[in-house]
């Protein structure tokens, strides 16, 4: 660690010695170079590489469709139905394929053979994750039945279901963070740009009030007065979105005030640049790269405020899937271990990930602060 | 000293009312009221309300008059210091919430006896719950959290700074609602060590009082510890950066010049300077032991208040969830003052600016 600091105080020092720093251009190869010294931030990367993928291709992982099948003497990929763009890439009637509505079929199908089916190959966990069966109600994780991580009470396999419970979990990072993302820097940079009453009078007592909310406790209270019938991953992201822009807020207000009275902004506004052109154009990209870090912080804490209302029963509804509905049936059947041991640990390493790759950024851009 | 109190609190006056404000807008704008869960088109009419029955509760509660009109009557339900009435309780919600102890005083025992039945009344209350167990947490995160600290910045970059610092930002990532599920399942379940449910053993009133203290830690143990070890690996850190920024100061150059040992230094100079940044940690620990009680008091039935919030949710009582939101920011708002009251009473420097 310490032979890392070396080389990155070094780096820093040529950093300072050139043009201030920005996001795009010649700063990006050496911000990616510092941000591969870090095991761990590469290692959070990988993380959410897999997550993403695992994510995208969950249909193809659980599924209780073949991945390719020939029936009747024809071939066809069932699997791939649901997987945009290969769906629309693949002949309409090789994906569109409906076979029995039993469930079972496939996997009973050496003891029960059908001549109508040649060669079939299912996916690695033969499962959907909305199928229910009686005979697998908590049923544990048994590697010889094909349920990694178990069953929950209504024999819906787990695995199958975190499968589809991260994609939850990548979208409400992304769009919660999006969302308070765009309130945030435009209250910030009102605030820091405008300055004079418009930010002592309102945007800093705005700001200062909602930083008085615990974020969980405003996003309880939110989603307690909606209707259940609108509690949807959608919705759930829309309100974490909307419930934590104000640290956004804050570090984009900081970052304005400082930059406002840069020689950057006199030269642009002697040209002849507006005020809102000076803002979005100017200062905003400069801001921008201290935001990123902040802003992959506020993805590892929209996860954990996603799993943690679903938990509670008032975020993403069953049979929809998320981790925190999932990990919430534990507390049900305290005995079902495989429950809480496997979508909390997706959880963790998620919230991990983020929060490495966060630091990692960091350091990478402000290698003074390491230490 | 006592203008600066006075500045302050007044300043706090419109943070309060517009903390009242964006509550009421949070809960106005958000899709439905209490009672439209019960008209779901498509139920069956067993379990639709019908439409006059509808209006009735809507007029019964106030909700069918204009929103500057309810946002007025509510306001002065929070004057008044009775916080509305709950729905599902049908009591005053400060009632539900302090467990009527202000009533104590009123019932005309002697000033010392009335001062007791007050505390028992308010601990036996979820408020009373919720404190007892978030001291303890605060207690268990500057017992372990201090000396890390400190050695971590005593030998900066050593072993035990680096495992430290790597443990401790691995347990800040740890969501607190899974540890406590496999706490329960390993200690509660598995090895059957610890009650996890409640916060007393049936037949507590007939335990003598070490009895009943020791009955109280046990029950505690578990949600205490999910509640602390997150803000561990922030009180940890942030002890260890005040303590290295006080280490950077000329003053701590000056006593090790004239040559006092190390231990010296660092008790008696860094230490007792790096005290002052601590103080305004309070405020900002709370935001995050109150949204963690809300879970972890929930998943160990603890009767306080986040537990409460969290029926009320499920309840839809209104009154009790717009009451502990304000509740919550007030107390986040009040830990602030008195951290930058601290500071100030430490530092004359702070009163001033």
């Amino acid at each position: 660690m310490s032979g890392r600091e070396e080389g990155a105080v070094k780096i820093g020092a040529e950093a300072r010695t050139g043009a201030p720093r920005s996001l795009g251009g010649d700063a990006t190869p050496t911000l990616w170079a510092r941000f591969r010294r870090s095991k761990g931030a590469m290692a959070g990367l990988a993380f959410v590489g897999f997550l993403l993928a695992a994510a995208y291709f969950a249909p193809l992982i659980a599924n209780n469709e073949p991945l390719v099948i020939r029936y009747e003497g024809r071939w066809s990929f069932p699997a791939f139905r649901e997987l945009p763009p290969l769906n629309h890439l693949l002949p309409k009637d090789a994906v569109d394929l409906r076979l029995a509505a039993d469930p079972d079929w496939l996997l009973d199908l050496p003891s029960k053979p059908d001549p109508r089916v040649g060669f079939f190959l299912l996916p690695p966990v033969p499962y959907s994750p909305y199928q229910t069966r009686l005979r697998d109600v908590n049923r544990g994780p048994s590697l010889s039945r094909r349920h990694p991580f178990g069953c929950d009470d209504s024999g819906r396999d787990v695995c199958a279901r975190m499968l589809y419970g991260a994609r939850v979990s990548l979208l409400v990072g992304f769009l919660a963070v999006g969302v308070a993302l765009l309130i945030g820097v435009a209250v910030g940079a009102l605030g820091g740009y405008a300055g004079g009453w418009v930010d002592a009078v309102v945007v800093s007592r705005l700001i200062e009030v909602m930083m008085c909310f615990p974020t969980f406790f405003l996003l309880l209270a939110v989603v307690a007065v909606m209707d259940p019938r609108y509690l949807n991953a959608w919705t759930v992201m829309l309100v974490i979105g909307l419930t934590s822009w104000p640290a956004l807020a804050r570090y984009t207000r900081a970052e304005f005030l400082r930059l406002k009275d840069s020689d950057m902004t006199a030269s642009a506004l002697a040209a002849g640049a507006g005020p809102v052109r000076v803002a979005f154009r100017h200062l905003l990209p400069n801001a921008l790269t201290p935001l990123l870090v902040n802003a992959t912080f506020a993805i590892a804490g929209s996860i954990l405020l996603e799993s943690a209302v679903s938990f509670l029963g008032v975020g993403v509804q069953p049979p929809e899937p998320s981790w925190g509905n999932i990990l919430s049936l534990v507390t049900r059947y305290w005995s079902a271990w495989w429950l809480g041991l496997f979508p909390g640990a997706a959880i963790f390493l998620s919230v991990l990930s983020y929060n490495l790759v966060g630091e990692g950024l960091r350091e990478a851009l402000d290698p003074h602060s390491a230490g | 000293m006592l203008a600066y109190t006075v500045r302050r609190l007044l300043l706090m006056v419109p943070t309060l009312l517009l903390i009242t404000v964006v509550v009421f807008a949070v809960v106005k704008l958000a899709p439905g009221n209490p009672f439209s869960v019960l008209q779901v088109p498509g139920e069956g009419p067993s379990r639709q309300m019908n439409p006059e029955d509808y209006q009735a509760m809507l007029h019964r509660y106030g909700l069918d008059r204009p929103w500057p009109v309810q946002y007025w009557r509510w306001l002065r339900t929070l004057a008044s210091g009775s916080l509305g009435e709950s729905f599902s309780q049908r009591r005053p919600v400060s009632d539900v919430l302090f467990g009527g102890a202000e009533r104590a005083f009123s019932a005309g025992l002697p000033p010392a006896a009335a001062a007791s039945a007050f505390l028992r009344r308010l601990a036996e209350s979820p408020f009373g719950a919720t404190v007892q167990l978030n001291l303890l947490a605060l207690l268990f995160m500057a017992g372990v959290a201090f000396p890390v600290g400190l050695r971590a910045a005593a030998r900066r970059g050593g072993a035990f700074d680096r495992v430290s610092s790597l443990l401790l930002y691995g347990l800040y990532s740890l969501p607190n609602f899974w540890v406590a599920v496999l706490l329960i399942v390993l200690v509660g379940v598995h090895w059957r060590l610890l009650p996890f449910i409640g916060m007393h053993s049936d037949g507590f009133g007939a335990m003598g009082p070490l009895a009943q203290a020791w009955d109280f830690l046990r029950h505690a143990t578990l949600p205490a510890l999910c509640l602390s070890y997150g803000g561990l690996a922030f009180v940890a850190r942030f002890t260890r950066g005040t303590v290295l920024e006080a280490l950077h100061q000329d003053y701590v150059r000056t006593a090790r010049a004239k040559g006092l040992t190390e231990r010296a230094v660092l008790r008696r100079h860094a230490v007792r300077n790096a005290l002052i940044p601590l103080l305004t940690l309070a405020g900002l620990l709370l935001p995050s032991l109150v949204s963690g009680s809300v879970i972890i008091e929930e998943i160990f039935a603890w009767p306080g208040l986040g537990r409460l919030f969290v029926q009320a949710i499920y309840a839809r009582d209104y009154p009790v969830i717009l009451a502990e939101s304000v509740l919550g920011a007030v107390a986040v708002l009040l830990s602030t003052l008195a951290a930058d009251l601290a500071c100030a009473a430490a530092d004359p420097r702070v009163r001033l600016t």
